[in-house]
């Protein structure tokens, strides 16, 4: 018993040295600056763009963070309740979180899903997943567009006496991201348009392919908690050996033992397909590096599409040519 | 709609013949070989008892994935080598099972309990792995996910050499040790004082099985895995009792289940390969436990029925000679006759009694032929033998003799009467005097 | 600020922890006796197909029919198991294996087809659970009328361990009896029938109401660990329910903390909670494997080890005293280190023994003038060694008479078992050797002192 009851008082001094540590890593730094919390870096970026160094911004999911099955941890519960405002993706992106962030609106603070202001009619609803929308709208920038207002107008809303600032920035950023935009559709009609088809890890770019005429296929679903079935990689097979596709691409959240499979499928029906490059479909890249941006992911998926199918890009590479 | 299921038998034709697309014979090809190890392996050890030992390797694997996923993009690795995700996949498997009979051997645990706390606390473990994976931001955690709920539609042509090698290994590996095996299956308390290495050998039993255990978690995933383990080898068990035979069947239910399985999965859309090999085989399973000639719940209700059957068949037999010793009449039994509601018998039994020939009608008389006065003999002398042995040596009292002797007398093999009769020294085929007063209604 | 983060995000989950090990706890102890631990693996397997067929039939992910469903489907798993382990003849942990698989299999198939993921419907919300969502916003002034504004999950936990009390108090004489002894239940009118499958309702029950809050994985340790742990601590059923539910709520609030303030020093972001808290639950069985006084491996060896030094130390009791019995030279009573270690070639702890032997002074030690050392038996030794000797020869002449051995076999299991004889037991040899003063091979037994 004397030795239980030592135990206790090691596990209360553990508990009391955790707590002084936690109060400092979670202080308030400074009032002025408006505490946002986003969950994806997509989410994030935005968020940083628009609030610049008015706002202070963490994003919960990391680089290679796949958001369909990321579980909340209790540092993100922690995160969360100390935001003065939350922006999370909508559309049952985050799966797991949807607990969480009910709760968290229940409490009365401002969680907003960046995507309310989208048209139904503008989202996409797959035939094989009826009932369920698309959520991975960023991947056309000039429907993340849309949501960086949707950012700005509930900062806004928040922060009164930062509204023009909010302002500015939006339509300075949304300039960047039409821009973006522009020279990408440029850049991808180089492609001929045979070989305009993009085989994925899962199915994160429909949005992608509607905007610059793409057709899209994904071996998983709309989430990748569904199991690929050999029924559906079988056809893509067919597919890429029917319409001599010669590049399929893998994601960084994703495992790429599927495109593998399907390598080795067409391979065994004389059809020789490469990987075309990573792209970046449900997370950003290394934070720090251009990748690790919103507009140089778009960028970095635009010219390794590009260069895997045969078409042609401008030669300053197109981030240079927006800040132009 | 008919067509429909034509273009679905076509479909299901070419994939069960290897004719249909590369990917499709990969994944149909690696999983029967899958289920084919496993059934080999699994009969073992659902025969030594340990069913429930494979649920807990198959979750033990978690923590070896994960911390060989750590290890791997600490030194700068390809995190997703599946190389070494499973090696660390056995590795905390053997130490899981290593966990679990050391705990049920050496603590006043017993097995279940050691077999659920190791597969709870190491599943825990690999679960706070992961969420320490996914907040460490070195990449994603895709490719363990993929582990737990398997992936059999990436398979690739190396995986399935993998699977065929080490599944081939591992079915020359229990074949060698198929006679050690069988004796710790059947005997275990003989083979410890006989001296061989009972632990040694489960400890080989269970490498085995992790073996299969790693290699079906690329295929059905670790929640799954343990299924192709247990229900081709209890579905073995229903066909034979030996060894071999069972493990033949039991390899066959497993590869058959895996090639049905998979084959249909890859015909039709939204149908998980995992899931459907295991309801495959488990189709196999509710077949089996149902129809089996040899346990099978119709053969045993079949041969329950036909006892029954034969019991009331003898006792009616029974009956008549009784009534004619009683009668005490100097006429022969061939020629003892009673009136036809004297018998108070059923319209079934009465049926079954012409129907074999043991009685004969002539003017309202029942006579028994002469097969049936045979089996009446027979039957009477069953029963005072047993009844004669019981009061013998099963010091029961006289008044209860009969009681008894009417439910073991039905039985009793022409072999077993020879030893009752030497045990009870009567030789003669005479039948003796009843040893309690017959009672007639 | 801290204790308002405490309150807000860290109470709601530790309570929900808390009550949902010891409802686990509780009716893991009779499972535990009745080694039918790997119920609740079994049927935490089960209840996916449940889950998805509430959900498609309510059409909402709302708690109650997916309560309801998963409890219909433990309830039938279990009934599975009986059938398959009736009809099949089918050994009982190879029959949870085919039902649980197959039900687990049959859910997953659903979610496929019924394209239930579109709502975060899949296997892995049974199992890992969602204790970090469990929090709320304590009113700032805070009184403890308020704390009824906690999340229903903490209150739907502790109603759950309140009812599972109430009923084991209740019925506590019934399911003593049927975790001991399933004939006498039945003898004595108990109707295990009725009384096994209330009790497993019970099981599914807390069961289901867990694994929402903790995920199955959390579940089935605590089914396990605690009473597994206060097992290995004592033999009594009462001691051993308490100890495991002080285990149990020890083990969360530990598990607890190393998932949440743990990792903070090291600048990682929290664990898994449930995770963490079953990892725990494994620490503190560990730590009974091994250290437990009575049970615990360590606990054993070194019983084991002095049963070793006490049966040397009295073999060399016996030695001296059969030396000195045939000698007639008093000197000759005396033996050097090397004669005295003769009999004992090869055994390790022979010097240890003898050591503790001189320590205790039932032998001495005596140097001669010329400097040499001897060992002869001290008093309390001589009384000792007599004691042995004539239990030995009591059993030599016993196992001669009444077991009927052989005379010149009879030694080697005298010597073993004059080690295990009570004064009781030697009395009683005595009585049935009866007046015969000489072993079988002659020598005099002993008188009693």
């Amino acid at each position: 018993m004397k030795k239980i009851s030592y135990f206790i008082i090691l596990i209360f001094l553990l508990f009391l040295s955790c707590k002084n540590k936690e109060s400092n890593s979670f202080s308030k730094q400074s009032n002025s600056k408006i505490k946002i919390v986003a969950t994806t870096s997509m989410i994030g970026d935005l968020c940083k763009n628009i609030a610049g160094e008015r706002g202070e911004v963490v994003s919960l999911m990391g680089e290679g963070i796949d958001p369909h099955l990321y579980k909340p941890t209790r540092t993100d519960i922690v995160k969360l309740n100390s935001a003065d405002i939350v922006f999370y993706n909508g559309l049952l992106l985050e799966g797991k979180m949807i607990d969480a962030l009910v709760r968290i609106a229940a409490s009365g603070k401002p969680v907003l899903a960046v995507t309310e202001l989208l048209k139904e009619s503008f989202l996409l609803e797959p035939k094989e997943f009826q009932g369920q929308v698309d959520p991975h709208v960023w991947m056309d920038p000039k429907a993340w567009s849309a949501s960086a207002v949707v950012i700005a107008n509930s900062l806004a809303k928040n922060c009164p006496d930062s509204k023009e600032y909010f302002l500015s920035s939006l339509e300075s950023f949304k300039e960047k991201i039409f821009k973006l935009d522009k020279l990408s559709e440029t850049a991808l009609n180089t492609v001929s348009p045979k070989t305009r088809v993009l085989v994925t890890a899962h199915d994160a770019f429909n949005y992608f392919g509607r905007r610059y005429g793409f057709e899209v296929v994904g071996i998983q679903g709309l989430s990748t908690e569904s199991e690929a079935g050999v029924h559906d990689l079988e056809q893509i097979v067919s597919l890429l050996v029917e319409r001599k596709i010669s590049a399929v691409f893998i994601e960084s959240t994703i495992s790429k033992r599927n495109i593998e499979a399907l390598i080795e499928g067409a391979k065994a029906k004389n059809h020789q397909v490469e990987i075309g490059g990573r792209l970046y479909s449900d997370a950003m890249g290394k934070p720090g590096t251009l990748e690790g941006t919103y507009l140089g992911m778009i960028a970095h998926n635009v010219s390794t599409i590009v260069k895997a199918l045969g078409g042609t890009l401008p030669e300053e590479g197109l981030l240079q040519k927006i800040n132009q | 709609m008919f067509d429909n299921y034509f273009y679905f038998l076509k479909k299901l034709i070419s994939v069960l013949t290897f004719n249909a697309g590369y990917n499709a014979k990969v994944v149909v090809l690696g999983a029967t070989v899958l289920g084919l190890t496993a059934g080999v392996v699994g009969t073992f050890l659902v025969l030594r008892k340990r069913a429930l030992v494979s649920d807990a390797l198959a979750h033990s694997t978690l923590p070896g994935v994960a911390v060989a996923f750590l290890l791997l993009s600490y030194f700068g690795f390809d995190a997703k080598n599946t190389f070494f995700l499973l090696s660390g996949a056995a590795v905390s498997a053997l130490f899981g099972s290593f966990c679990v009979s050391f705990i049920s051997s050496k603590t006043r645990l017993a097995e279940d309990a050691a077999i659920g706390a190791v597969l709870s606390v190491f599943f825990g473990f690999g679960v706070v792995l992961l969420s320490i994976i996914q907040g460490l931001n070195i990449g994603s955690e895709g490719g363990i996910h993929n582990f737990i709920y398997g992936h059999t539609a990436s398979l690739r042509a190396i995986d399935v050499k993998m699977i065929f090698l080490l599944g081939l290994f591992s079915i020359i590996a229990a074949a060698l040790f198929i006679k050690e095996f069988s004796l710790v299956c059947f005997d275990p308390d003989f083979a410890k004082t006989d001296g061989w290495p009972v632990s040694l050998i489960d400890y080989y039993l269970m490498a085995l099985v992790v073996l299969v255990t790693v290699l079906g978690l690329q295929t059905v995933g670790l929640l799954l895995v343990i299924s192709l383990l247990i229900i081709p080898a209890t579905i073995g068990r229903f066909w034979s009792n030996s060894l071999s035979k069972m493990t033949v069947v039991s390899a066959l239910a497993g590869a058959l289940s895996c090639y049905i399985g998979a084959s249909v999965s890859s015909i039709l859309p939204n149908y998980p390969a995992g899931a459907v090999i295991v309801l495959t085989s488990g189709f196999f399973f509710i077949f089996s436990l149902l129809f089996s000639p040899v346990k099978g719940v119709f053969a045993s209700m079949f041969r329950r029925v036909s006892l029954g059957f034969r019991i009331l068949l003898d006792h009616t037999l029974r009956d008549f000679y009784e009534e004619w010793e009683f009668s005490k009449t100097s006429t022969a039994i061939a020629d003892f006759s009673l009136s036809k509601n004297k018998l108070k018998i059923s319209f079934f039994q009465k049926f079954s009694l012409y129907f074999f020939r043991y009685v004969k009608k002539e003017k309202d008389k029942i006579y028994l032929t002469e097969k049936g006065v045979l089996k009446a003999q027979e039957a009477v002398r069953n029963h005072r033998i047993w009844e004669e042995y019981i009061a013998k040596f099963g010091s029961v009292d006289i008044s209860h003799v009969d009681f008894s002797a009417d439910l073991a007398e039905h039985v009793l093999s022409p072999q077993i009467v020879k030893e009752l009769e030497g045990a009870i020294e009567s030789s003669t085929k005479e039948i003796k005097e009843s040893l309690h007063t017959l009672e007639k209604n | 600020m801290d204790m308002y983060q405490f309150l807000s995000i860290d109470l709601p989950p530790l309570l929900t922890a808390i009550f949902c090990s010891l409802s686990c706890a509780l009716v893991g102890n009779f499972l535990l006796l009745r080694k039918m631990s790997l119920v609740g693996d079994s049927i935490s397997h089960s209840v996916l197909p449940g889950i998805v067929i509430a959900f498609l039939l309510s059409g909402t992910r709302s708690s109650i029919p997916i309560f309801i469903g998963a409890l219909i489907f433990a309830g039938i798993s279990v009934l599975l198991v009986e059938v398959v382990k009736k009809l099949g003849k089918v050994e009982s942990g190879a029959a949870m294996g085919v039902v649980f698989s197959l039900m687990f299999a049959s859910g997953v198939f659903l979610i496929e087809q019924a394209s239930a993921r579109v709502v975060d419907l899949d296997a892995d919300c049974v199992l890992h659970g969602q204790l970090e969502t469990i929090f709320w916003f304590p009113p700032k002034v805070f009184s403890f009328l308020s704390l009824l504004n906690l999340p229903y999950e903490v209150f739907a936990s502790l109603l759950v361990f309140c009812l599972i009390s109430i009923l084991v108090f209740i019925f506590y004489k019934e399911l003593t009896l049927l975790s001991f002894d399933k004939e006498l239940a039945d003898a004595l009118g108990f109707k295990p029938a009725i009384l096994n499958t209330g009790f497993l309702i019970i099981v599914a029950a807390s069961i289901v109401i867990s694994f929402k809050a903790v995920g199955t994985i959390l579940v089935i340790a605590m089914l396990i660990c605690p009473p597994a742990t206060a097992r290995l601590l004592t033999d009594k059923l009462k001691t051993q329910i308490f100890l495991s539910l002080f285990f149990a709520v020890l083990t969360a609030i530990f598990g607890y903390f190393i998932a949440v303030f743990l990792p903070s020093f090291f600048n990682l972001s929290a664990v898994n909670i449930a995770g963490s808290i079953s990892v725990s639950s494994g620490i503190f069985l560990t730590l009974a494997i091994f250290f437990a006084p009575q049970y615990g491996i360590i606990g054993k060896i070194k019983k084991t080890k002095k049963f070793a030094h006490k049966v040397i130390a009295e073999d060399i009791l016996g030695f001296l005293f059969r030396v000195s019995e045939v000698s007639e030279e008093s000197t000759d009573k005396l033996l050097t280190k090397k004669q005295l270690l003769v009999p004992f070639k090869g055994v390790k702890i022979v010097e240890k023994s003898l050591a503790n032997l001189l320590k205790i002074g039932d032998v001495l030690k005596v140097k001669n003038s010329d400097g040499f050392e001897f060992y002869s038996l001290s008093e309390t030794g001589q009384l000792r060694a007599k004691n042995l000797v004539r239990t030995h020869r009591l059993w030599e002449q016993y196992l001669v008479d009444e077991v009927g051995v052989k005379e010149d076999h009879v030694h080697d299991t005298a010597m073993d078992l004059e080690h295990f004889t009570d004064e009781i037991l030697e009395d009683g040899l005595a009585k049935s050797v009866g007046a015969k003063k000489q072993d079988p091979h002659g020598r005099d037994i002993p008188e009693k002192d």
